[in-house]
């Protein structure tokens, strides 16, 4: 074959094979990729994609996107490709079972109609507005909502929606047993004629999203189909009622239980002049390789309110910076209230781990209930309050493998014996189905505080009606909302973020925002300390609007004013200066990456050509 | 392997005739002054405030578009016009080596202009904490798509004596090779021609496949897009190359 036939048999066939490849690559290998990001932004996490792999039934995804909005901002266009593209590794990962559909919800389209029916919320940005929501439904008609996706919680996408795939995948709700004696459910009226007392609202919000059941404190066993028990200040449980509780842990039952050194909403067990009383969990906690501090409660100097009247050291409010920020049941909380937290530790050598959900500052330290309470003030306990210099788990996710705490079964008193003697603890064969190990790890979460899930700790009577005040109740819900689900939810944590701003221009933006901070807070002492010598001018002069001036005072006023115009021209002068070292360095990046390198390759071509030409003339 | 010490041997030869002339250095300015402006000054990198190379990247496939057919219009086109083409051929390589050869040049020669840009990466890793991860794949996949741009370009200018032609021909083709996945044109081809050639466009553009990379994910089917583009317009590149040596 000659050159001329081989070019053109060559050309056509390297067409046609070109076409070939990239046709398969782009359908039958489309999803072969390699995510070399170093927070595998890009790919689901295992615990999401067993989630996906192991649903029964087909989910529908209907994901509303409004095209304005996307056009509207290149963030938020960025924002929901990469929701797209979440919801598509879901899809990916779950072999036919998850389906996904996009819609643009148009104005007067069908689709705005779907997203407004479903209740989607209607979001703006800039001057345009639309939605940008999930719907989601199994094939039994249930549907689960994510209302309105904003970037901010981009980093817990893949969590909403593996918590919803579970919620949908599952058959009924959970089961949820409120196991307390502090009249959660509800009880007779404190006195006659009295309405009887309501239930918590703890139990009220739960029963939205689990089947609620009451387990009473006498229980000697819990039953098979309880998911989740809420233990709400356990006190004086009979060993047969502990052993139910670890029979039920051993035998993959989850656990939020929420223990107090000191529970101030226990009033039943409150005669006058007595303490508020601790809950205790003793053998099972110690089974379960942790501690907990008993009767002495967590003080935190730096976090606790300063105000009077205020509980002072008995508080610990709760802001964003001592929650876990990648656990998904404490990440997004930012204000809660504890009161009298007790504490809890790993024991050394333990099978499980703790992991800290909620933690103090350095400036905490232990306080004895009593010292507390013997106080009439909280005020003075500052004073001598000295703190350990170390930071206190006030809440904890546990975890792991554990063992039974009643090796030899619970205790059962042999009857007595004809001549009256002592009772004596008889050796009894292990009840039937007795477990010694669990088979998969303990899953619970260990909250140390009892009266933040009482609504008197979260809500406020205003006049318009009750109002929340800080989010406790949240951080239950969600601990509850969570161990109910799959094995493989509670596996998942905060993704990466895709934000990583210049450390060090925020690092000077913060030092600049410091120093014009304090600048200003001078400037406004002075401002006021000015405004009260005039009036108390204007009070020596015995009132009136009229200020008589005489020369020194009007000397006064004058010098009065001109150190608060210096002030103002120092504090711009302050902000110029900070603002100027952010610009500062803008030009010189600019300056060295335009021009850096184009110099140095000039410079060295002049250098080549001088050698060249030395080499030349010698 | 004596093959590859031939077609090195061709490359070394490209290379240092680069050099010899001003013609490199003042490629290598431009290139570095146009992407340093694009990216800090046009592209307001400092004020974005976010430690990325994606501002820099953005700008690779249009100053690929214009800067790499400059270099592979000289590849072919000036040996045909020169009719040094038969020289070379009487030096004991065959059409392969030399093509490649002439390829590799070219194509070390983009990758040493990328290199010199390491004060973005320099920049960037001062002024916050990035993703290496996807820094790396996004240098890596700007690196295949001048090499993509070249072996198209290698391949044209073997077609024609003319350097301008040459240059203008693979400016249009690769910018078709751009536009294969805009959605205007997915658009108007998913309505009128099957999906089967729809999603073969869509596989062969530019701009989703170093997209990708530039994220931090490397696709199989970017990698066989690459590979295949540059493995096909060199060896048609040396057909040609073996027709014009027979005529």
């Amino acid at each position: 074959m000659d050159t001329s036939n081989k070019l053109a048999v060559g050309a056509a066939l390297s067409l046609g094979l070109f076409g070939a490849i990239n046709l398969l690559g782009a359908t039958v290998f489309s999803s072969s990729r390699m995510d070399l990001t170093e927070e595998k932004l890009y790919t689901l996490s295992e615990g999401a994609k067993d989630i996906a792999r192991s649903l029964d039934e087909t989910v529908r995804l209907e994901l509303y996107a409004s095209k304005e909005l996307r056009d509207a901002s290149p963030v938020l266009n960025g924002f929901v490709g990469r929701v797209e593209g979440t919801l598509e590794n879901f899809v990916r990962a779950s072999d036919g079972k998850i389906v996904l559909e996009r819609f643009d919800p148009e104005e007067f389209s069908e689709a705005e109609d779907e997203a407004a029916l479903n209740g989607l919320q209607r979001v703006g940005v800039g001057g345009a507005s639309g939605y940008l929501g999930l719907v989601m439904r199994n094939s039994f008609g249930d549907k689960e909502v994510i209302r309105a996706l904003t970037p901010a919680e981009e980093i817990f996408i893949e969590y909403e929606v593996a918590q919803r795939l579970v919620a949908l995948d599952a058959a009924d709700l959970p089961v949820v047993g409120i196991m307390s004696d502090l009249g959660i459910d509800g009880g007779p009226p404190m006195a006659q004629g009295q309405p009887p007392q309501p239930a918590w609202q703890l139990r009220t919000l739960l029963e939205r999203t689990a089947q609620v059941r009451t387990i009473p404190t006498s229980a000697t066993a819990i039953e098979d189909d309880v998911d989740v028990l809420l233990l709400v200040h356990p006190r004086g449980l009979s060993e047969a009622t502990l052993y139910a509780i670890d029979q039920f842990a051993l035998a993959g039952g989850r656990l939020v239980a929420l223990l107090d050194p000191s529970c101030v909403v226990d009033i039943g067990a409150q005669q006058a002049g007595e303490l508020p009383p601790p809950s205790s969990l003793d053998p099972l906690l110690a089974a379960w390789g942790v501690e907990f501090s008993g009767t002495d409660f967590v003080a935190d100097r730096l976090l606790a309110p300063q105000q009077e009247g205020s509980a002072g050291l008995l508080e610990i409010p709760i802001s964003s910076e001592q929650v876990d920020s990648e656990d998904p049941i404490a990440a997004r909380l930012s204000d809660m209230r504890f009161i009298t937290a007790g504490a809890f530790t790993a024991i050394e050598g333990a099978s499980t781990t703790l992991a800290p959900l909620v933690t103090t500052t350095e400036e905490a330290g232990l306080l004895r209930s009593a010292t507390a309470f013997a106080v009439a003030d909280p005020a003075e306990l500052r004073d001598d309050f000295l703190p350990a210099y170390r930071t206190f788990t006030i809440a904890a996710r546990l975890r792991g493998p554990i063992t039974t705490a009643f090796p030899e079964g619970p205790a059962v008193d042999a009857p007595a014996s004809e001549e009256g003697g002592e009772t004596e603890q008889a050796p009894t064969a292990l009840p039937d189905g007795h477990l010694a190990e669990s088979t998969s790890d303990f899953e619970a979460i260990l909250i140390g505080d009892v009266d933040m899930v009482h609504e008197a700790m979260w809500t406020q009577r205003t006049m318009f009606g009750t109002q929340k005040v800080a989010e406790n109740i949240d951080f239950v819900l969600n601990a509850v909302d969570q161990l109910g689900g799959s094995e493989a939810l509670m596996s998942l944590r905060a993704r990466g973020t895709f934000a990583r701003p210049f450390e060090v221009v925020e690092a000077l933006r913060v030092a600049a925002g410091e120093e014009l901070e304090a600048e200003r807070s001078r400037l406004e002492k002075e401002l006021e300390d000015i405004n009260a010598r005039i009036q108390e001018i204007a009070a020596e002069q015995g009132g009136g609007t009229t200020v008589l001036l005489t020369p020194e005072l009007e000397e006064e006023l004058d010098k009065a004013y001109a150190k608060r115009d210096e002030t103002r021209k120092e504090l711009r002068r302050v902000r110029f200066d900070l603002e100027r070292d952010e610009e500062a360095l803008g030009r010189r990046v600019k300056a060295l990456n335009v021009l850096g390198m184009p110099l140095v390759v000039i410079a060295s071509g002049i250098l080549v050509w001088l050698r060249r030409r030395g080499r030349a003339n010698a | 392997m004596n093959w590859f010490s031939n077609a090195w041997v061709v490359a070394k030869r490209e290379l240092k005739s680069y050099f010899t002339t001003p013609v490199a250095y003042v490629f290598l300015v431009v290139f570095l002054l146009l992407s340093g402006f694009l990216t800090f000054v046009q592209g307001s990198f400092y004020e974005n405030n976010q430690a990325n190379l994606l501002g820099f990247f953005r700008w690779h496939t249009w100053m690929y578009l214009f800067l790499v057919p400059s270099i592979a219009m000289r590849l072919w086109s000036e040996e045909r016009r020169n009719g040094t083409i038969e020289l070379l051929m009487t030096l004991p390589i065959t059409e392969a080596q030399a093509v490649v050869g002439k390829y590799v040049a070219a194509w070390l020669f983009a990758g040493f202009a990328l290199a010199l840009t390491f004060p973005a990466w320099i920049t960037v890793n001062y002024l916050g904490t990035p993703d290496q991860g996807a820094i790396a794949t996004g240098y890596l996949g700007s690196f295949l798509m001048a090499g993509g741009f070249l072996a198209l370009g290698s391949m044209i200018s073997s077609c024609t004596k003319n350097q301008i032609i040459a240059f203008v021909v693979t400016a249009t083709v690769c910018f078709l090779f751009m536009l294969a996945d805009v959605p205007a044109v997915t658009g108007v081809i998913d309505t009128y021609l099957p999906s089967v050639l729809g999603d073969l466009v869509r596989g062969i553009g530019f701009m989703t496949h170093f997209s990708g990379m530039q994220k931090g994910v490397v696709e199989l089917s970017s990698i066989l897009f690459f590979g295949s583009l540059i493995g096909f317009s060199l060896f048609v590149n040396t057909l040609i190359v073996g027709h014009l040596k027979a005529s």
